[in-house]
Order: C-alpha cells, then structure tokens, then sequence
C-alpha cells in the first residue's frame, strides 16, 4: 500500500478502492522502471477520481484516456462498431451467468472490464477465465504483465505477452519483457504451462538462457523480438534440446538475432514438429550447419516455414533429406523480388488467408500417405543465375539486377503441402520414374531410396514467372492452384489427368 | 410418440409444445422424468422466472434445434465441443438487449446449454473490443447507482 502511494506521490486512496489497490500490490514488482510506470500510476489516479464520481455517475461523462495501455484495445477489435451497444442491463445479470459470458470473452476484454467496477474486478478473477493468458494484442511493460499474473493459475496452459519494442523503440533496451524473475514466477503460478509466446520483446540474454524458460512447454514463440546483442544469440539456445523435451512448436518469426547455428541445437528436439524460420534474414548460406542438422537430426520435423527469408537453392536442399517434413512454406523476400512478379498488397491479404487453410489441411489427409521426401537430381547450378526459363509470354522483362538467388529453387517432391510465392523458378523434382506408378486410378506408393513417396497434394504457386513441375500432376491426388502465372495454359495440359482440384490464373494484364 | 405438454410463462400465457423439444432444456427434462415419472402427457409445468416474449423465442430456438446431436455429458475437464454458431443463429439473436440479456437468464433457468453458449458468445462479441471507458460509461445508469464503479 506505502509503496503504491509513493510510486504515485499522491496519497489519496479511499476506502473503496482498497481492495483494488492491494490486489495490485501483490501481483506487483518492487522493481519499476522510469518513464512508464508513471503511465500506470496516472492511471490508477484516474481510477481513484472516477471512483468519487460513482456516488454520483454522469453517464455522459467522458473521461479522457491517459493510459497508454488501452488505446490499442480499442483498435485492435473493431467488430461491432456500428452499433453502440449499451450494458447497462449487464449489471442485473447473475454471477453465474457472467461468468459464461465471460468465458467467450478474451484477456483484453477481460482486463477492460476489470477496470469497469468492482463486482466484474473480482469476477474476473475466477481462474476457469484465465485458462489462456493472452495479452499477445497489447504492449505492455514488465511491469503492468507482472501486474496481471494475479490471473495466472495453475489451468493457465498458455501465456502470450507482447513487448515495447515497436511501441518504443528508442526505450527498448529499458525494458525487458521477461526476466529471469519473471520466468521463475510463471514456473510456480502455472506448473503446466503448454504454451510460450513472446511478440515484439525485448531479452536480456546476458540474464538467462533458455533453460531458465519452462520445461513444460510444447510451443515456444519469440515473433519479432529484439535482444541484448552484447552477447552472441550461440549461448542462448544452448541445452535447449536437454531442457525442452516436450517442445513440438517453435518459432522465431522476424527474429533478426537468428544464427544458423542454431539449427544444430533445434535438430537435436526431440518432438520438434513445426519450425517456423519467417523473416529470419540471417537465414541464408545455411548449408554448414543445416546440412548436418538436417543429416543427425530433426527427426520428427513436419513443416517448416521460411518464407520471407532469403534462402538459396542449396539450403531448400540441405533439408530436402528431412524424410518427415509434409509442409514447406516459402515467399521471397520483397527486396529480392523480380519486379514483374511484385505485386500489389490487396493480394498479399487474399493469400494470407489461403495459408491458413493449407496449414489446417494436414490434419485432414489421410494418414496412409507416407511423409517421405527425398532429395531429386539436381539442375545444373547454373540455373541460379538465368533467372528464369524462357518465360513465355512475358510482356516486362527481367530485372537482372537481382542477380539473387532466389532464382531457381527446388523442392523435392514429397511435401504434401507446398506454398511457393514470388519465387522466379520452381521446380518440383520428380525423380520417380513414371513406369512405376501403373495406374493412374489408383495412385501407387512408388518405393524409393528411403520409404515410402508420395507426390505432394496441394502446391500452390503464386505469382512467380515458371514453373516446371515434372510429371506430377499425373497422379490425382494433387490439387493444383496456379496463380498469375505467365505460361498456365503449358500447366493445364501438364496436369490435364484430373487433379481433384485446380486453379489457373494467368497474370493480370498490366 | 408425440406427447404434448404445457408451459405457463410469468405472465400467464400457456403455450401447448411437444414434449421432446421441451425436453431439451434439462430443467423440464428433470421435471417431467423424474417428478411425473414418465408420464406426462397434458401436464402443465409453470416457469415463473420466463416471461412470454422470451419464452416463445426459446420455444422457436428449441424447434429449430430439435434435431441437434445431444451433447455428450462431460466430466468438467475435457474441453467443452465448441457449439458451431450458425447464421440461422446470428439471424435469430438480431434482437434488442432486453431480449438478449432475457434469453441468456432463461437459457440458465431452463438449463439449455446450446442456447446458453450462443446467446453468452452474442454477448461476449458485443463486449470485446470496448475500452474500459466505453463500457463503464453505459454501466453507469440509474438502475446501476449502487455500484462500486472503479
């Protein structure tokens, strides 16, 4: 109580407010940074004030918003902004049945409507709500997330916090999103924890490695943090294998402090089944270490997601021998993109949504169908700089200063699902011979090296100038979607055997 | 067999329903076979806590849903089958508040719990997305003054 006034300066608590103000000290830190902790204390002031109002309310009131924290809450959801609902009937509802309106609602709105009164304060606490603990939509500091673990129980399984780097990011190195403190707190509030999710961060990797995080975990994301870069990322991830028996998900997304040495100490997970690499630009010449991760380890990996990355040929080769990977997801980076293939982002949006049902398609295949991939012959290396073949009827010419490598890339044909965007070349080895697939009626497993093959069943290929695709679109379990693609009448007669699904669409006429 | 039963609403109105969609609330489902054991063709079963307008909307609601798959009675920790919201739903929740804050109190009396989940998601998504503020403000009407705003 002493310590919130003195954060504040202002002693002013009523009775009241008590209740609230001491829920607040437990949860809170006795540590606090500088400038955005007064942000918070305004805050609670605010919540002081208006609390003497409320013995005479003025619905019309409008109170203005000093808190940095909500503003986003508000931008972030606009779903039913055309009507002004009013709630002011909520109130005469039971607990009972407030409690099952609340379980639809997420931690956002949970945490908004704690501030309302006192009666959805301590509703809000009931711990069936907090079963997902995702602040992923709000910036918060240490602090106000420390503020909030009075939520977390042990049915908590998944804690999702967004960090300050992108709200602030001349301050970042101020605040760190998780601190060892934190983790070991987390640890003993919610021993069962499945899920980790860090967006936008800040680490401090000079503090604690990964071992300090939960041993719990089966999903582990860290999505466009930052780090300490006083300390190189190699020690961070060191003994992640040991530590996280149980991680089946792990993403890096947009983290530029990646190293492709890493990869080593990921290959040796045990269960890792997704990797999500996107937008790591320090993913490239991966062939040293990924190489021989690909070779000892990643042994239940099943889809990998480099899109955005700018990835050669010879790294989609290194995994290429990963026999259980079903699903490769992979655009190029913008500033390497041919300039006939760039396009608008109104696209960009439609196919978002296309990646999330390909993503889900998995689940619905049938089980039989053996994950196998094996590396194909490879083209002559001088693919890699003839940026495409001869491209059909292509109206713009190509733009040879990327001399980059994203202009041949080629993908083994075992993925079950593939999403290729913006990439020049594609090829899709086939290395089995067709003789041995007898009929088409009933696509055969053709036996291979290693196990079992089967040709991929959905690809899709957006936007990029070819694509040789081999005989693939022989057997009629593949889906084809071929967008804005020059030559697409060629693939419609390649694929003519009756693929349970196509789409070809040639490029908008410029 | 189509057995026929009565529901008084609170105010008085009988209204004459098959006993089989009654009985997807687990409040008149108790009622009818544990206290008239079976045999309940005719009887009259009041609901003091339902007015009429609201009650001929859960009538319509159960009509429409008679045909649904039971759910299957959980033990309170597996995950709850996440009731798929249909657009005859979302069409049949368009209504004022009144009427929506009356169905979800009747959804809880009668124990309907496909009813409960799609009126509390209605409610819930017109919550999400408001600040503090907004809510406070509309919270903060007469009915309300003798409660502990923040």
């Amino acid at each position: 109580f002493d310590e919130l006034s003195s954060h504040s300066g202002v002693v002013e608590l009523f009775a009241q407010t008590e209740v609230m103000d001491l829920d607040i000290e437990n949860a809170g830190p006795s540590s606090r940074s500088s400038s955005l902790s007064i942000q918070i204390d305004e805050d609670e002031l605010a919540n002081d004030r208006y609390d003497l109002d409320s013995c005479n309310p003025k619905p019309s009131r409008k109170r203005r918003l000093s808190l940095a924290e909500e503003e986003p809450s508000g931008k972030v959801f606009v779903q039913d902004s055309d009507d002004d609902y009013d709630f002011s009937r909520l109130l005469s509802l039971s607990d009972e049945v407030l409690l099952e309106i609340l379980k639809n609602c997420n931690s956002l709105t949970l945490d908004a409507l704690s501030k309302t009164c006192i009666r959805f304060q301590n509703l809000v606490c009931d711990r069936r709500l907090w079963k997902s603990f995702d602040y992923s939509e709000l910036p918060l500091t240490l602090e106000q997330i420390l503020k909030r673990f009075k939520y977390i129980n042990k049915d908590t399984t998944e804690f999702k916090v967004k960090g300050l780097v992108k709200t602030f990011p001349s301050k970042k190195w101020e605040n760190n999103t998780i601190t060892e403190h934190l983790l070991q707190k987390l640890h003993i509030l919610s021993p069962y924890l499945e899920s980790l999710e860090v967006h936008e961060g800040f680490l401090d990797f000079e503090k604690f490695t990964i071992t300090e995080f939960p041993n719990t975990i089966k999903k582990l994301v860290f999505c466009a943090c930052e780090v300490n870069h006083a300390f190189p990322a190699r020690a961070f991830f060191n003994r992640i294998d040991s530590h996280m028996k149980h991680l089946q998900e792990l993403s890096l997304e947009r983290c530029t402090w990646f190293e492709t040495h890493d990869l080593i100490m990921f290959s040796k997970l045990p269960n890792l089944k997704k990797l999500n690499l996107r937008g790591c630009d320090s993913l490239k010449e991966c062939v040293p270490y990924g190489s021989i991760a690909t070779r000892f380890g990643f042994r239940k990996l099943e889809s990998l997601d480099i899109r955005n990355t700018p990835i050669s040929d010879s790294d989609i080769q290194c995994f290429n021998i990963t026999t259980t990977l079903k699903e490769l997801l992979m655009e190029c980076p913008e500033n390497l993109r041919n300039k006939s293939t760039a396009r608008s982002s109104c696209c960009e949006h439609v196919n978002e949504e296309e990646d999330s049902r390909l993503i889900h398609s998995p689940h619905e295949r049938d089980a039989q169908d053996a994950n196998e991939l094996e590396e194909g012959p490879n083209l002559p290396d001088d693919l890699q700089r003839q940026p495409a073949e001869p491209a059909g009827a292509q109206e713009q010419p190509q733009q040879e200063q990327n001399e980059l490598r994203d202009a041949s890339v080629r993908i083994a044909n075992h993925y079950i699902n593939i999403v290729v965007r913006n990439h020049n070349y594609v090829d899709i080895q086939n290395n089995v011979p067709e003789r041995r697939g007898a009929s088409y009626e009933n696509p055969p497993f053709v036996p291979n090296n290693l196990e079992m093959n089967s040709p991929p069943q959905q690809l899709i290929i957006v936007r990029g100038l070819n694509c040789n695709t081999g005989n693939l679109g022989r057997r009629n379990r593949i889906s084809w979607e071929i967008v804005n693609h020059n030559n697409h009448q060629q693939y419609a007669q390649l694929f003519y055997n009756r693929p349970m699904h196509r789409t070809f669409e040639p490029p908008p006429v410029t | 067999m189509s057995n026929m039963i009565y529901l008084q609403s609170s105010d008085g109105d009988i209204f004459e329903t098959d006993a089989q969609i009654a009985k997807c609330s687990g409040t008149i489902r108790f009622m009818l076979e544990d206290c008239y054991m079976g045999e309940y063709e005719g009887v009259l079963i009041p609901l003091p806590n339902v007015n009429s307008a609201i009650l001929r909307k859960v009538l319509k609601w159960a009509d429409h849903h008679k045909d649904d798959p039971v759910p299957i009675e959980d033990d309170g920790h597996s995950v709850k089958q996440v009731s798929v919201f249909s657009s005859w739903d979302a069409e049949f929740l368009e209504v004022d508040q009144g009427t929506l804050f009356g169905l979800v109190q009747a959804a809880n009396y009668l124990d309907i719990q496909g009813l409960l989940d799609v009126t509390c998601k209605t409610v819930a998504n017109k919550i999400s997305g408001k600040t503090a503020d907004d809510i406070r403000n509309t919270l903060t009407t007469n009915q309300n003054k003798f409660q502990d705003f923040i």
